[in-house]
């Protein structure tokens, strides 16, 4: 019957089959221009292959990636967040490159971030897909009103304290409220959400429970903005807060955007923990292949050529151009030579960043992690409390279903 | 009665209430971004600027809030604002015209001309109506992805064609077709469909009109549908671009005055076409109210 | 003569099929097919896969499926309470044909017509969070602090209930003012032959032949808003979840489009679907025999 009202009823949306590569990055409409130099590298040599690039905003790509599976038909190659790539992995939706690009996948373990090819890694060894780019959290703080950036726990409080009595408070934007942005104390606590089975969730131990608790100080004590995505860089700007924490993405475009700051601004790495660990959540995305690509080939040949160095250095100096920027995951040997602001800044925290946890039922159960922090931050709950309640849901989900996605 | 006045006195500072984001959007399409970030914000643009439609300094892709693309010159895939705009119209007016004229000959056939059978497909038609539409989402998603239907115009229009509530509404309507006049259609040797056509419509006219006007201003605001089954810039309807730069708004606060310029071009031909044909709305949108 | 009456039914059961085509494969065959995906797991990568009732089982297991019915439950009775009365009280203060009452029925009646995204996204502007909101400018002038009303959840429903009466107003002031006209004046003449007060007037006259308007509105207003998506979704959708914080703004059909098309959990959407559409029966079933009867004094 369903055949019989394709021909029916069908309008002509035929794929010509023609060598066509079509490639689905999220990002905003500036992203497509970075992989510009890839495109022309890889046309360079294969004259006869069209190659169609097109972004999808962070909100609907999850959308747009189930349309296009159940359809199946669309993209050959997609950017998608590293859990998300891990779940749709996981669905059967992306090609193990460890089996169909051996070759690719020795070449990002000379030369990719560690922490990001960990992070999509799954736990049977098989290599959903090559570590794009990545971003990384920093401080960012105004040079008028703060000479250096504090460099551990007990010395932001203090400094934030002494900021806000002359009227400059304190913004948390990426990961706001979020286990994103709890995640960092977490780490550096010495806590972890899984144990190293990925069998059970502990995240009810003494040294989250000590990071929930610093967490919450900066939005009791500090009145930190509980939004989402405050606009930090915009009140970093007006004076409204003097220290804000947000992504790598900034250095470049802080200038640009927001000219009132431009001489005023600083980054840093994040601060040091309990444990002397300054790390920060090492957020990113994943090129993968689609396991319903007709163009499979094409696709693999087109990854070997984006990840040679000539190119991702090309693409990285493109996306400067307009204010953007690409941290080459999969080849973290070129950031030193990029021209960024504060680079030095953005070395150190590469040296201590992490992934969301490498366990394949993260993806399911992170709402679980952020609701505590939201009960917590939001609604006055008790750091221990909150909690115990997300271990025990979380391994009870666990042993329900197992440490699958 | 003074005392009613002064009762009333609350209400009447409801009527700019219900304007506000109007005139928010209106002031708000004409400031430049630093002015609509400024604190606190001002009730008059100070230097009322077209910018925001038309970006004299756009020169591509960039962030730089001063050199943002007005919202004339947005291009998603090499389509801009206006395709938008013909998109949406295209799907009202077609899915409009068609369910309607679709809906108003089942009325007829089913209340004038009924043939064995046609009472079990009023009361499915019935039936139908009482389930809440969101239940067909999942398989009728899943439909049209296996179709190959997915970002094309099939999609937004086909599914809604067949309205059931339509059919009702006609069918009251129906009544008031003398069936003196099909009869003698009949015996002049008219077939169903030319008696539908050249009698029975144009007694509908008011009727026609009336129901015309929420189908058409619930299809222009179709959001979920589209949101799921079109995410190309060549088949992408108003609301959806309209709802991408309002996510965007979270993380750049600086986009806010394209938005608004974005919103006020979307708004106002429904308000400017709402002004000049209150009655007509009014009588339309509460068409079937009363009678239930 | 009976063929011929056969053909003729024949000919217009063909002018109908195309139509009845088009419902069956788009307005029933999803109701049963939906119902059947309700008991699989099915995420549309491989086929459906028969589990029984475990997606039912794990949505009501589900504490965000709860906080959705929850808010979505609040949000509806408040939608409905305040718009129902508040649209009652403007007919009456409103109602008359002067042109200054029909001006202001036009203000009021705007977001009924020209209420999309555009508009919403105007409120989101206007609620931002940071001191250059207009909300939080007027609360500045106050001496208050910004209130983070897209950031907070004691904030959310009050603003999704805001915009939620904001959306549905003119419409409930324009059928009210139907009604209230249909109600003929020499009830009212009669009644003040009597000397019967205003108010008593509007008791016992008004209300009274009111009710069938009262019954609808309050109908259709509750089965709308217990759909609501779009509001929610714009105000405080984000990249990982449609549920604002602490899920505040999570309500039944964002929580079914979360789950099926952002999750790929078809199979759980279709239960989703059914709780909601069994749901809505009750909640209708109640208002009718609540709503419709009470008062048989």
């Amino acid at each position: 019957m369903k055949l019989a009202l394709s021909l029916l009823l069908a309008t002509g949306c035929g794929q010509a089959l023609a060598a066509r590569l079509v490639i689905w990055m999220v990002g905003d409409d500036k992203t497509p221009r970075l992989m510009q130099p890839a495109v022309e590298a890889y046309r360079a040599r294969h004259p006869g292959v069209a190659i169609e690039v097109r972004d999808v905003p962070w909100a609907d790509a999850m959308t747009k990636y189930s349309a296009a599976l159940a359809s199946r038909r669309g993209p050959d190659l997609i950017t998608a967040s590293s859990s998300y790539a891990i779940s749709l992995g996981a669905k059967g939706a992306l090609v193990d490159l460890n089996q169909a690009a051996p070759e690719l996948a020795r070449e990002l373990d000379r030369h990719a971030n560690p922490g990001a090819l960990r992070a999509i890694r799954s736990p049977d060894g098989v290599l959903y897909g090559a570590p794009f780019d990545m971003h990384v959290q920093l401080q960012y703080h105004r040079t008028d009103l703060l000479a250096r950036a504090p460099a551990d726990w007990d010395g932001f409080l203090a400094t934030a304290r002494a900021l806000r009595a002359q009227g400059h408070g304190f913004a948390q934007q990426w990961g706001n409220t979020n286990w994103l942005g709890f995640y960092p104390y977490l780490r550096q606590s010495g806590g972890a959400v899984y144990d190293a089975s990925c069998r059970r969730a502990i995240i009810d131990s003494p040294e989250a429970v000590r990071a929930l608790t610093y967490y919450a100080r900066l939005y009791r004590e500090l009145q930190a903005p509980t939004d989402g995505w405050p606009d930090a860089d915009g009140g970093l700007e007006s004076g409204a807060y003097g220290l804000m924490q947000s992504g790598t993405w900034l250095l470049s475009r802080l200038d640009m955007t927001h000219k009132g700051l431009v001489g005023k601004w600083a980054a840093a790495p994040l601060p040091t923990g309990p444990t002397g660990k300054r790390t920060a959540v090492l957020g990113g995305t994943v090129l993968a292949v689609m396991r319903f690509s007709p163009n499979r080939e094409l696709a693999l040949d087109f990854m070997r050529t984006l990840y040679q160095p000539e190119v991702t250095r090309r693409m990285a100096e493109a996306a400067l151009q307009y204010g953007g920027m690409w941290l080459p995951s999969g080849r973290q040997d070129q950031i030193a030579a990029l021209p960024l602001p504060h680079r030095q800044a953005l070395l150190d925290q590469l040296a201590d960043a992490e992934g969301p946890p490498p366990c394949p039922a993260w993806m399911r159960q992170d709402y679980i992690v952020t609701r505590a922090v939201q009960r917590v931050v939001l609604a006055d709950g008790d750091p221990q409390t909150e909690l115990s309640r997300a271990a025990a849901v979380m391994s009870r989900a666990l042993a329900v279903q197992g440490p699958k996605p | 009665m003074t005392w009613l006045a002064v009762l009333r006195a609350p209400l009447w500072l409801l009527v700019p209430a219900m304007l506000l984001p109007y005139y928010w959007m209106a002031i708000g399409a004409f400031k430049t971004v630093g002015e609509l970030l400024r604190q606190p914000p001002t009730l008059w643009p100070n230097a009322p600027t077209g910018r925001n439609f038309f970006n004299p300094d756009w020169a591509g892709t960039t962030a730089d809030p001063d050199k943002l693309a007005g919202i004339l010159q947005v291009a998603v895939e090499g389509h801009g604002f206006l395709r938008f705009y013909a998109n949406s119209l295209l799907i009202t007016v077609v899915v409009t015209a068609v369910s309607l004229l679709a809906a108003s000959l089942v009325a007829f056939v089913l209340t004038k001309r009924p043939f064995p059978g046609s009472r079990w497909l009023f009361r499915l038609l019935l039936v139908s109506m009482m389930v809440p539409w969101e239940v067909t989402i999942v398989p009728n998603f899943v439909t049209v992805a296996q179709l190959g239907w997915i970002n094309t115009y099939a999609a937004l229009l086909v599914p809604g064609l067949a309205k059931a509530f339509v059919v009702f509404y006609f069918r009251q309507a129906m009544l008031s077709v003398p069936d003196e006049l099909v009869a003698a259609a009949t015996l002049d040797g008219a077939g169903t469909l030319r008696i539908w056509w050249s009698v029975v419509l144009p007694l509908l006219r008011p009727a026609l009109a009336a129901i015309a006007i929420p189908v058409a201003v619930a299809e222009w605001n179709n959001f979920l549908w589209p949101l799921l089954v079109v995410h190309d810039a060549a088949t992408l309807t108003l609301p959806l671009q309209l709802g991408k730069m309002a996510a965007d708004l979270s993380f750049n606060p600086q986009s806010a005055a394209v938005l608004m310029a974005g919103s006020l071009v979307a708004s106002l031909p429904a308000v400017v076409l709402f002004l000049i044909f209150q009655r007509q709305f009014v009588a339309g949108l509460g068409a079937g109210a009363t009678k239930g | 003569m009976i063929w011929r009456r056969h053909r003729r039914h024949l000919k217009d059961a063909l002018l109908v099929a195309p139509f009845f085509a088009l419902f069956a494969l788009f307005g029933v065959w999803p109701v049963l097919r939906s119902a059947w995906l309700s008991f699989t797991d099915y995420h549309a990568t491989d086929d459906p896969v028969w589990v029984g009732t475990r997606n039912y089982a794990e949505l009501f297991a589900d504490e965000r499926f709860w906080t959705a019915l929850g808010n979505t439950a609040t949000y509806m009775a408040s939608v409905s309470v305040i718009a129902v009365v508040l649209g009652l009280v403007l007919a009456l203060n409103f109602g008359s044909n002067s042109r200054l009452h029909q001006w202001v029925r036009v203000a009021f009646f705007l977001p009924a017509v020209a209420g999309g995204v555009g508009a919403i996204s105007a409120w989101k502007w206007l609620a931002n969070s940071e001191a250059y909101g207009l909300f939080n400018s007027i609360r500045a002038a106050f001496g208050l602090e910004p209130a983070r009303f897209l950031g907070d959840p004691q904030w959310t429903m009050p603003v999704l209930v805001l915009v939620g009466v904001w959306s549905v107003l003119g419409y409930n002031l324009i059928i009210f003012v139907a009604g209230l006209r249909a109600i003929p004046e020499d009830l009212y003449q009669a009644a003040r032959l009597d000397g019967a007060s205003r108010w008593q007037q509007l008791l016992h006259i008004t209300l009274p032949n009111l009710r069938p308007t009262l019954v609808y509105v309050s109908v259709t207003g509750m089965v709308a808003s217990f759909q609501v998506f779009y509001e929610p979704y714009l105000l405080y959708g984000a990249v990982d979840t449609l549920g604002g914080p602490l899920d505040s703004a999570l309500m039944l059909v964002t929580y079914l489009f979360d789950r099926g098309f952002r999750q790929l959990d078809l199979g759980v959407a279709s239960a989703a679907a059914w709780v909601l559409t069994t749901l809505l029966f009750g909640l209708t079933w109640i208002n009718l025999r609540f709503i419709g009867r009470e008062g048989a004094r």
